[in-house]
């Protein structure tokens, strides 16, 4: 009774098996705590007038 | 800049070339607004939600010289000032604040106003409403060719005087002056007029331009005459119930027996997948995975498709004749008083047949909090996935009477049905607490379906169900076959024995061989990390009098109560032929570790069916609740409620049952 690391086949169904659990990990867990989930990061923008940052000279 | 034929379709869904005109597709409910977004735009369209709300939200795209027309479908709606979430809704996307998933926010180039020419001085209220946005407008004046049935004539010379913007006359179901619609869409201009602010002036604007732009009797309410009477008749407290049940009984049994040969078909050839791909691949585990989880996950989830698009098509059908809405009108009042709308019977009577296409039918509840009250109870429908366990657990406790047989699985389906009215009342009373929407709708007047809007709707929710639900429920065939698989263990040397039986006995090698088989499946299921996950979770059951065997499809059966039936063949008699003759029999009898207790006892069965009754034991049923309520919180909400209450219910018939003593 054991798993059969030795067997290639077994790898390719558990890698199959694994990414179906984060699938439906990431379908279950909210975005701010998922690992498997991307933020999107805000993007800073500058702030300009006529093409120019102000206060800069 | 025109538009040559801007009713075409183009076609290949994917790859949506971007808009350089969007339309905003407005006007009231059952005026024809679905029936001209699929006429304008034919399969040309995809489906997502308004982003942070459940509300579908269609964007179809038609061909225009200049490039493509983008029609955004908005919900029907009688009044855009109404406190109500379709009339936020199209408040928003008109202002532009608020756009179809993917979708830049910015305000429609123009908006199309749906108006029904049978109903004109109630629907040119909203026409008014809109024309106060200033955006540039062209009014459909649809079904027209009704109105000329009836007699109803409309000047549009009048009304684009008046209104200020250009109207046409047409017809969404035949396509009837619709090829010049692309053409005024791209020309439309700011209308030169603004309707009064107040709402009375409204309606009396209204009221006077019908009446000022109607021949016949278009623009006023419509008296006598056979709509009437077949009002009288469908809306009775009494004769309308009776009508509406033979029509749900007529839908129900449609979507049961038609979608039983397709559903048939899909099975046999999934199986014959499964074993083609079993056969084609070297001897190994690849094998037994691409044809016991892939293609067996991939066909548990077509399965569905049948009853999803079948129950769509009918509904579509029934929506257009305009009786759905009289049926609603008559369910409300039998379903106010646990806190749901009338518009909530559809989607629990089609959850009888399965939860799934139920729960997404929710999605013609208007109320926001109707809707998740009935999407949350739904699931307590007894669905067809039920009926294994019921049968099988009827011949256990009432082996040799068919009446009592019966009695007990009506018995079944009034526990579910009263268990779903009873949450949908607590729910609405605590977490949904808040004022009902009263239901206000209009009756529509009565007109042959169109069979086109129907496939259309039916591809829309297939495909869409496909997309949203299908995912989950392949990726949780694929976890559980790999439980139910691993770790691999030795064959018991009982199996071993039977096979060296075998070889020197040829004439019983068949009966042997499929003997050793037999205990060695049930030897694996039993070692594996299911199994093993049933032997540590059985004390938590044994209060419900289950053995390790019964946790086990219990647990097996968590991703959908049909398996229960198939792991319990498994585990006692070694092979998954659950359909074989005698093999209720031969489980009613079966006995426990001890080899004297039987594993199904008159209280473990009664405790058993309680539970099934009850029990949310259907993984892609959540995964559905959690699409279409918007969160995964509902789903964990609506398996722990029902999980606590089959548990109490369980333990409960367990103890009458005479199991504590």
């Amino acid at each position: 009774m054991s798993l059969p690391v030795g067997d290639w086949q077994f790898w390719v169904v558990t890698a199959a098996a694994a990414l179906a659990a984060m699938y439906l990990l990431r379908e279950v867990l909210p975005a701010k705590v998922s690992p498997f989930r991307k933020r999107r990061k805000g993007k800073p923008a500058s702030l300009t007038i006529s093409g120019k940052t102000p206060g800069r000279k | 800049m025109t538009m040559a034929r801007a009713s075409k379709p183009v076609t290949g869904l994917e790859r949506v070339p971007p808009a350089v005109l969007r339309v905003a597709l407005l006007g009231n409910p059952n005026t024809g607004k679905t029936t001209l977004f699929n006429r304008l735009s034919g399969l040309r369209h995809h489906t997502s939600n308004f982003p942070g709300t459940t509300q579908d939200a269609r964007v179809g795209v038609m061909h225009g010289t200049a490039g493509a027309v983008h029609l955004v479908d908005l919900p029907g709606v009688y009044s855009l000032e109404l406190e109500q979430t379709e009339a936020e809704l199209c408040r928003r996307v008109l202002a532009g604040t608020l756009a179809p998933a993917g979708q830049a926010a910015v305000a429609p180039d123009a908006v199309c106003i749906v108006v029904d020419s049978t109903n004109l001085a109630r629907n040119l209220v909203l026409v008014g409403e809109a024309l106060r946005r200033r955006l540039p407008t062209v009014v459909v004046l649809n079904m027209m060719d009704l109105a000329r049935r009836r007699g109803l004539g409309i000047d549009t010379a009048v009304l684009e005087r008046v209104l200020g913007c250009r109207v046409i006359s047409a017809s969404a179901r035949s396509g009837e002056g619709l090829d010049t619609l692309g053409v005024l869409l791209e020309a439309a201009a700011v209308p030169n007029v603004t309707p009064p602010g107040s709402q009375e002036g409204l309606e009396d604007w209204a009221d006077e331009l019908a009446g000022a732009a109607s021949s016949g009797t278009a623009g006023r309410s419509r008296t006598g005459g056979v709509t009437d009477r077949l009002d009288r008749a469908l809306t009775h407290p009494v004769g309308g119930v009776l009508v509406f049940a033979v029509v749900m009984f007529a839908l129900f049994w449609s979507i049961f027996s038609l979608a039983q040969l397709p559903m048939e078909l899909i099975e046999t050839v999934f199986g014959a997948v499964s074993a083609w791909v079993q056969a084609a691949l070297p001897s190994g585990v690849l094998g037994e995975f691409l044809s016991g989880g892939v293609v067996n996950g991939i066909g548990a989830t077509v399965v569905f498709i049948p009853q999803i698009c079948l129950l769509f098509f009918l509904i579509s059908l029934l929506e257009d004749t305009g009786y759905l809405a009289r049926a609603a009108f008559v369910m409300d009042r039998w379903l106010r008083p646990f806190g749901l709308s009338g518009h909530a019977f559809v989607p629990l009577l089609s959850s009888h047949a399965c939860a799934i296409p139920g729960i997404m039918a929710c999605r013609a509840v208007p109320d926001r909090r109707d809707r998740l009250a009935t999407i949350l109870v739904a699931p307590f429908m007894s669905c067809s996935a039920r009926i294994p366990v019921y049968v099988l657990l009827a011949v256990v406790l009432f082996p040799n009477n068919a009446v009592h047989k019966a009695l007990a699985f009506t018995g079944c389906y009034v526990a579910g049905l009263l268990a779903g009215l009873f949450s949908a009342l607590l729910a609405r009373r605590t977490l949904l607490a808040g004022a009902a929407r009263p239901m206000a709708l209009e009756l529509p007047g009565y007109k042959l379906p169109s069979v086109r809007t129907a496939l259309m709707t039916a591809y829309d929710r297939g495909l869409m169900f496909l997309r949203k639900a299908g995912t989950n429920i392949l990726a949780i065939c694929i976890v559980l076959w790999w439980l139910s698989a691993y770790p691999r263990s030795e064959p018991p040397p009982r199996a071993a024995e039977l096979r060296r039986q075998a070889e020197v006995s040829p004439a019983d090698a068949q009966t042997l061989n499929d003997e050793a088989d037999a205990l060695t499946a049930r030897s694996a299921l039993s070692h594996s990390f299911a199994g093993r996950m049933g032997r540590a979770v059985q004390p938590a059951f044994a209060p419900l009098g289950f053995d390790w065997q019964l946790t086990v499809g219990v647990m097996t059966s968590f991703a959908a109560r049909e398996v229960f039936v198939s792991t319990m063949t498994v585990l006692v008699t070694g092979h998954d032929d659950s359909e074989g003759e005698g093999i209720l029999t031969e489980l009613a009898g079966a006995k426990r570790d001890d080899g004297v207790t039987p594993i199904f006892t008159p209280a473990t069965s009664w405790a058993l069916l309680v539970y099934y009754v009850l029990a949310m034991q259907c993984l892609p049923t959540l995964a559905v609740t959690a699409r279409e309520a918007g969160g995964v919180k509902w789903a964990l909400l609506q398996l722990g409620w029902m999980s606590l209450l089959a548990y109490a219910g369980g333990w409960a018939a367990f103890l009458i049952a005479g199991g504590g003593s």
